[in-house]
């Protein structure tokens, strides 16, 4: 017997769960509407807070700055400002606040870093700016994703969402607040003890799962459950429960093979590849018998936003293939100049002639020579602010960095005997002297035959680069995942944030001959018969490039003539020159795929 | 010493997570090691072993420098507020207090800022803080910590200057044993509710544990000034760091320090090969030519092989 018959419900039950375990406040809410979380929040607060207790709504949204949610301005008495802890900071006295995050697929760098410093931590550190402060994080985070975008959260970001529901079908705000016996259950004495049946229960409904928080969760999840019940123990019973509040499918004992259904809607058989660690654990992980729903027909869907829309797993992380952006937490490394952004470091001060990236201590000291003389009595009397003037102020020098890419994939089925270091040469140096950061996309290497692999780097001396230029052919190409892989990157570097990137240089080596279709890729079932599935992949991925601004794309063609069909196809959908890659013939010169 | 009152479970309550703590008080008994860095995936109770060691073997929990430091905090700078009325008030930075407490934690390492990563490198490299900013010039001071970091791979990996700084490195992985995982899960679930109980038998049995192995790591701290590397030894050290192909000398110095820590913990005043080949492992990992930037960092059966069979030829 469950606490809920309806979507809603289950919503409400899981955030009354929440409420109960403060481990439990990271809540990710698939397919909810973003306009339902504000109601959500005031609901969650009630229970947190109290009935009429006043609370702070965040935001945490596409444009959140670190300023935002760490430190904040305040008015202090006799002076004119200072600054205090954020809202994320959980200390005596404040008003309790509850963020919301609109689009988790979305969020800022700077609010997913926050997200992951204080969700599932037992204490929150603050050294910024001037203040410090160290509490134990109690704030919920309530999160609404689109299932089919989960392909483009950071897994270290989702992992700190420790209770996940579906919220499809969820229309309206909870009509009424929370009921009285939920308020009393929320505010625990004493947590139900667990029966060791229960504790095999959780270890079995997760199965091999990664690292011990999804077991925590489960089981927290289950207590809270239980608790309000009233029940003293939890039972296995109340795991099952849990498990079914979450989504959480029953595992098959020892099936290497889970029953996938595939955008197509064929059932497919997902096997262990061996094709990396990531995947390995993937595999492992997979006790995930997949539910089949229906497919949203509102919006098209690229094949990886279908499969994640059909997989009814709590887990999407877990399918193989899913790239999620790697080192997406770590700061740009592609940094502009100064004299557009707030991203290089101080360097030291000049005088300013507005209040943006105000040096507050350099303006105070500089406005100190002259208190005297501006208040003769001034260091006598009782304190009271100092006498500024604009000729105080001082703004920060910031170091000037350069804001380049260098994007380059390289399919190593079309290598060969080919030595293409020549070729590449020119674009090399062109990233060395722009001290331009580097993405290097591998397509066809030895050992990852389904799958591309990304690694990017601040600049070209980093090894990997040269590791990858020197890395052996595979045997098959699957060129759509590494243009997919190249999307996210371009995206990450251009679209999201402030966009760090003033040029994009997308470098492409390939004969065109894709032959694993990108849904190989991503469920990492090896194909049969392909066609031209690969290369018509390719070049739709390739499309969605092609609307990027800021991207200038050339394709490096092995052969020493530029016209062949499947490259020029593909300059074609990518909006890019040819250039011939070997022994250029007099008279072949870079010719546009758009000619 | 009672359980920690913001709560943490006591250390010897840990379950697994074997070969972090043999690393952590390694670096406990001969600090000269230069601290350890964790490498580890989600959920694997790095930061809970860490923070959970520093409260039994200190006595408080480590200064530590979260992802959103500004370097006003890291290096240190003036008390704003009290420039505000007049007063020039110096805010010591989170360097010189782990200089007074003994230990840097860095959560997250690897998404620390660049520059913020540049100036710990600057401090921990020469053993002198130096300010020089903002309207302070101070002369440098001496600054001694041992640096403890964790990181998760999937957010990429450090420079290998920043690597080499960490004496010891421990590569961490989920733990997949079924029994293993009952039995994280029934210690974590009971502590959290033992801690609701005000003088908990249970914990204040964790806690009287930590205790007894403090004296023990204290005791090893003091015997190993006594601890002899013998020349055999020494030269095992280097021949190891030799056979892995390792740049510079700083892995056989560390794995000789660390060797001699063995020692003194298993209560011998000389070092065996044991300890040698003990030690080595988290003194080569991160310091490989195929570790740098983060790739590589694992010690695999293969590499287990390589090493034993150097201690056997010698």
């Amino acid at each position: 017997m469950t606490t809920w018959e309806t979507a809603g419900q289950r919503i409400e039950t899981a955030l009354a769960c929440a409420a109960f375990d403060p481990r439990l406040r990271g809540v990710l809410c698939y397919d909810l509407d973003p306009a339902l979380l504000p109601s959500l929040a005031a609901w969650l607060a009630d229970l947190t807070a109290g009935r009429g207790t006043p609370y702070e709504l965040v935001v945490a949204g596409a444009g959140t700055t670190e300023d935002d949610l760490w430190t904040r301005v305040r008015p202090v008495p006799g002076l004119l400002a200072g600054r205090e802890p954020g809202p994320l900071a959980d200390l005596p006295d404040r008003v309790p606040a509850v963020v919301i995050v609109p689009d988790l697929a979305e969020i800022s760098f700077a609010a997913a870093r926050a997200a992951v410093t204080v969700l599932g931590s037992e204490t929150a550190y603050l050294e910024r700016d001037g203040v410090h402060a160290v509490w134990s994080p109690k704030v919920p985070w309530i999160a609404a994703c689109a299932r089919q975008d989960m392909g483009k959260v950071s897994t270290h970001l989702l992992d700190r969402f420790a209770l996940r529901v579906d919220a499809r079908g969820v229309e309206a705000p909870p009509s009424a607040g929370p009921a009285p016996w939920l308020r009393a259950a929320a505010r625990p004495t004493a947590l139900p003890r667990f029966t060791p049946e229960a504790v095999e229960r959780v270890v079995e409904r997760t199965g091999r799962a990664p690292g011990a928080r999804r077991d925590l969760a489960l089981a927290r999840l289950a207590r809270a459950l239980a608790a309000m019940r009233t029940a003293s123990q939890v039972t296995a019973s109340d795991v099952d429960e849990a498990a079914e509040l979450i989504g959480l499918p029953t595992p098959k004992p020892d099936d290497d093979e889970h029953a996938t259904t595939v955008p197509d809607g064929r059932l497919a058989r997902r096997r262990p590849t061996g094709d990396g660690r990531r995947r390995d654990e993937s595999a492992q992980a997979g006790a995930v018998e997949q539910a089949v729903v229906e497919v949203p027909a509102a919006r098209p869907l690229t094949a990886a936003a279908a499969l994640l829309t059909m997989a009814a797993t709590p887990y999407p992380e877990d399918l193989p293939g899913l790239d999620s952006e790697p080192s997406s937490l770590r700061t740009s490394w592609v940094r502009r100049s100064a004299a557009t952004s707030q991203r290089g470091v101080p360097v030291g001060h000049v005088r300013a002639h507005d209040l943006s990236d105000l040096a507050l201590v350099a303006t105070l000291l500089e406005a100190g020579r002259f208190q005297l003389v501006r208040c003769p009595g001034h260091f006598d009397g009782p304190p009271h602010p100092p006498h500024l003037q604009p000729s105080d102020l001082r703004r920060y020098r910031r170091a000037e960095v350069p804001g380049r890419l260098f994007t380059l994939l390289l399919d190593h089925t079309c290598r060969k005997d080919w030595d293409w270091y020549p070729a590449l040469a020119p674009y090399l140096h062109w990233c060395y002297t722009e001290r331009a950061a580097v993405c290097v996309i591998e397509v066809g290497a030895e050992g990852h035959e389904l799958t591309a692999r990304r690694v990017t780097g601040r600049n070209l001396l980093d090894p990997r680069v040269v590791a990858a230029l020197d890395r052996r052919p595979g045997r098959s190409t699957p060129l759509a995942h590494g243009l997919v892989l190249a999307v996210d990157a371009l995206r990450r570097y251009l679209q999201r944030d402030r966009a760090a990137v003033d040029e994009a240089l997308f470098i492409v080596v390939t004969d065109g001959r894709a032959n694993v279709p990108i849904h190989n890729s991503l469920t990492g079932e090896t194909p049969q018969a392909v066609a031209r599935e690969g290369v018509d992949d390719a070049l739709a991925v390739a499309r969605e490039i092609r609307m990027m601004r800021k991207v200038e794309s050339f394709i490096m063609h092995p052969r020493p003539y530029a016209g062949e069909g499947l490259v020029l196809e593909l300059a074609d959908a990518l909006g890019a020159a040819v250039v011939p890659g070997r022994d250029h013939v007099e008279g072949t010169g870079a010719v546009t795929g758009d000619g | 010493m009672t359980g920690s009152p913001v709560g943490i479970l006591p250390y010897s309550l840990i379950v697994g997570q074997e070969q972090l703590k043999r690393a952590l008080e390694l670096v406990f008994v001969v600090p000269a090691i230069g601290g350890v860095l964790v490498s580890g995936e989600r959920g694997t109770a790095k930061s809970t072993t860490v923070r959970s060691f520093s409260w039994m073997a200190y006595g408080h929990f480590p200064v530590t420098l979260p992802i959103n430091a500004t370097d006003d905090r890291v290096l240190g700078g003036w008390n704003i507020d009290a420039l505000m009325r007049g007063r020039t008030e110096r805010e010591p930075g989170l360097l010189e207090r782990a200089g007074e407490t003994g230990m840097l934690y860095i959560d997250e390492v690897n998404l620390l800022d660049d520059h913020l990563v540049n100036i710990i490198l600057d401090v921990a490299s020469t053993g002198m803080l130096v300010v020089q900013r903002e309207y302070i010039d101070e002369p440098g001071r001496q600054v001694s910590f041992t640096l403890v970091g964790t990181m998760n791979p999937e957010e990429g990996g450090l420079r290998p200057q920043l690597l080499d700084r960490f004496g010891l490195l421990v590569p961490i992985t989920a733990e997949l044993d079924v029994a293993q995982r009952k039995e994280i899960l029934t210690t974590v679930l009971r502590y959290e509710e033992e801690r609701l109980r005000p003088g908990s038998a249970w914990i204040t049995m964790g806690a009287e544990r930590d205790a007894e192995h403090r004296k023990w790591l204290l005791a090893a701290r003091e015997a190993v000034r006594d601890v002899l590397l013998p020349p055999f030894a020494a030269t095992l050290c280097a021949k190891i760091a030799a056979g892995f192909s390792v740049a510079g000398h700083r892995s056989e110095i560390v794995m000789a320090m660390a060797a001699r820590a063995c020692a003194a913990l298993a209560g011998r005043t000389s070092v065996v090969p044991q300890d040698v080949l003990e030690a080595a492992p988290p003194a080569l990992v991160h310091r490989r030519p195929e570790a740098a930037y983060g790739e590589g960092i694992a010690w695999t059966a293969k590499d287990r092989e390589r090493l034993e069979a150097i201690v056997e030829e010698s």
